[in-house]
């Protein structure tokens, strides 16, 4: 099983859409945009946490399920890598490979979010 | 400003919940959130959304088996599906169940907007549709049974009216159905989903309809123990129909003048003006310009009214809309009474036929609930109808003075030349009400019809 903290934010320009971030941006406005950002970000860590738990349980149907939200949850936020990985991962559950390209995904598309709220949300 | 659109989104992240509802509500729209299907049909069970914003993975339920839910309900609400890039055949298969659209994430406050928008002209459109599906059926019109060429620019008027916010005067002689036109007024409009609210000026007494109408503060007048919205602030978003609306006196018309000009409203004992979003519709029985010249109607208040007049034909002038009107109302009250009614015998059909309806609808309503409650069916024959009902049956209907002897006189005539003699005869006798004619002669009135036309296309009518 491999942990998010293992991958730290590389390459986080790859990570995050650009225009669907300005985007959001545009339509929540700054402050809104701020907070539901941060929410999510905390939501995919913990629906990440909650699908390597199930994987290590054999619990393909819970892997699908927290796959599916991850990829929600992130692609709204404009992580597009790691919703196509957790689309990956939803049709696969039982593959550890997708998983585990999964986990560097979403730890990469976190970390790069995190650092645009840090920096203001203004980047 | 028109009814607020309602939104139910379904989604169990709660993050995406909450931009889904900032992406919507600055567009009008009154967004409730459900995390779940469970708390969604909970939802349900007291909101009635326009729209339902749905997402196919439900924690505890597909989002396809609440959508089957909802139709098993006959709900009457669109649905925009939300899914993620890579489940896009499943939402391909809501739509074969009935989703209106789906839109993929990540998706732009525009695009939410206008796909909801959409949805929501859909079910307008729907709504109209059914309507006009109506009359095509069973000869029903949002509502209104009858098909006879004397209604059909009352439906065009309605059809064409219904979208707009005018202000329509309904007029017609007492029971022919002005508030079901109304509210046929209110089904067919934007405002559908707002309130419907009557107020008969007729029925209230005069000193407490401006109350009624406008609302009041506690302590405003003797006996108002408690603040009272009024019907005008209670149609706020939707329809107020002023039935009787001649019947109001000069001072109220002032201050419904004032309501129309503004569009606020003053609660009797009240300094603050409450805006009030509401379209007009009113009705009477009387002349109104007739009332205008004898200065009980204010006139700049009747062209405020009466920016489209409508005028509902009596029922003696709808022909065999008297047998689809008593049929419908047959199986309602039959219905209602718990009794096995299943129609008319002919004889019934020509006495309900020949008779003029002065009470109009409201009568023939009266006369088929005595039917039902007083018999045991399963048909109703002409021996169950009141006395006045079978009066008019063939054998009443008299003949103008003299014709016949002048006939005879002439000696013998070409048979066709008799039959037009009689039919003519006849039409005379009745007022010039073909379906009355036409059972007092014992045929049908499509029969009339026919050889009117044939006389006409001959050159000889």
């Amino acid at each position: 099983m491999v942990l998010p903290s293992l991958f730290p934010a590389r390459d986080a320009s790859d990570s995050l859409d650009e225009t669907v971030l300005a985007e959001l941006r545009t339509d929540l406005g700054t402050e809104l945009f701020v907070q539901l950002a941060g929410q999510a970000l905390t939501a995919a860590t913990e629906e990440l946490q909650r699908l390597l738990a199930a994987a290590q349980e054999g619990n393909h149907a819970a892997v699908a399920s927290a796959a599916h939200r991850l990829a929600g949850v992130l692609g709204q936020f404009g992580a597009i890598a790691a919703q196509d990985a957790a689309g990956a991962v939803e049709a696969r559950p039982e593959d550890p490979a997708a998983r585990d390209a999964l986990a560097a995904v979403v730890t990469r598309a976190c970390a790069a979010l995190g650092d645009r709220l840090a920096s203001g949300a203004n980047g | 400003m028109s009814h607020r659109p309602s939104v139910l989104v379904v989604e169990d992240i709660p993050t995406l919940a909450e931009t889904f509802r900032a992406f919507l509500e600055p567009a009008g729209m009154t967004v409730t959130v459900a995390l779940s299907g469970g708390e969604a049909r909970a939802r349900l069970e007291t909101l009635l959304p326009d729209v339902l914003v749905l997402d196919l993975h439900l924690p505890d339920m597909t989002g396809i088996d609440l959508m089957r839910w909802v139709r098993e309900r006959g709900l009457p609400c669109e649905t925009v599906i939300i899914t993620a890039r890579g489940s896009v055949q499943a939402a391909v298969d809501s739509m074969r169940e009935g989703a209106f659209d789906f839109i993929v994430k990540p998706f732009s406050a525009d695009r939410l907007r206008i796909t909801v928008k959409n949805a929501l002209e859909r079910k307008r459109l729907a709504g109209t549709l059914a309507a006009l599906q109506e009359v095509n059926g069973d000869g029903a019109f949002a509502g209104m049974v009858g098909r006879s060429a004397a209604m059909e620019p009352v439906y065009r008027i309605l059809q064409n009216v219904a979208p707009s916010t005018a202000t329509v005067f309904i007029r017609g002689e007492s029971g022919t159905g002005k508030e079901l036109c109304a509210d046929a007024l209110h089904r067919l409009s934007g405002r559908a989903d707002g309130p419907f609210i009557a107020i008969n000026c007729a029925a209230i007494p005069r000193d407490l309809l401006e109350s009624e109408v406008f609302g009041h503060v506690k302590g405003a007048f003797t006996g108002a123990s408690a603040d009272r919205k009024g019907a005008a602030l209670s149609a706020h978003g939707g329809t107020l129909f002023l039935d009787e609306v001649c019947e109001m006196d000069l001072g109220l018309q002032a201050k419904m003048l004032r309501f129309l000009q503004t569009r606020t409203v003053q609660r009797v004992g009240e300094d603050r003006a409450r805006p009030c979003d509401v379209r007009i519709v009113c009705a009477s029985n009387r002349d109104p310009e007739a009332e205008v010249r004898a200065g009980r109607l204010r006139e700049d208040l009747f062209y405020r009214l009466n920016v489209v007049a409508l005028a509902l034909p009596p029922l003696r002038e709808r022909n065999d809309d008297v047998l689809l009107i008593a049929r419908h109302v047959l199986a309602t009250v039959s219905a209602e009474e718990g009794r096995l009614f299943a129609g008319f015998t002919p004889d019934a059909e020509r006495a309900l036929l020949a008779y003029g309806w002065p009470g109009n609808i409201r009568e023939l309503q009266n006369v088929i609930r005595s039917v039902v409650v007083l018999n045991t069916g399963p048909q109703v024959t002409a021996d169950m109808l009141p006395p006045e009902v079978l009066a008019a049956e063939p054998a009443g209907v008299g003949l103008p003075s003299g014709a016949l002897p002048r006939a005879l006189a002439e000696g013998i005539r070409p048979l066709d030349d008799v039959i037009r003699w009689t039919i003519e005869a006849a039409v005379v006798a009745c007022g010039g009400n073909i379906p009355r004619a036409a059972a007092a002669l014992g045929v049908a009135p499509s029969t009339i019809y026919r050889r009117l036309q044939g006389w006409r296309d001959e050159g000889r009518g």
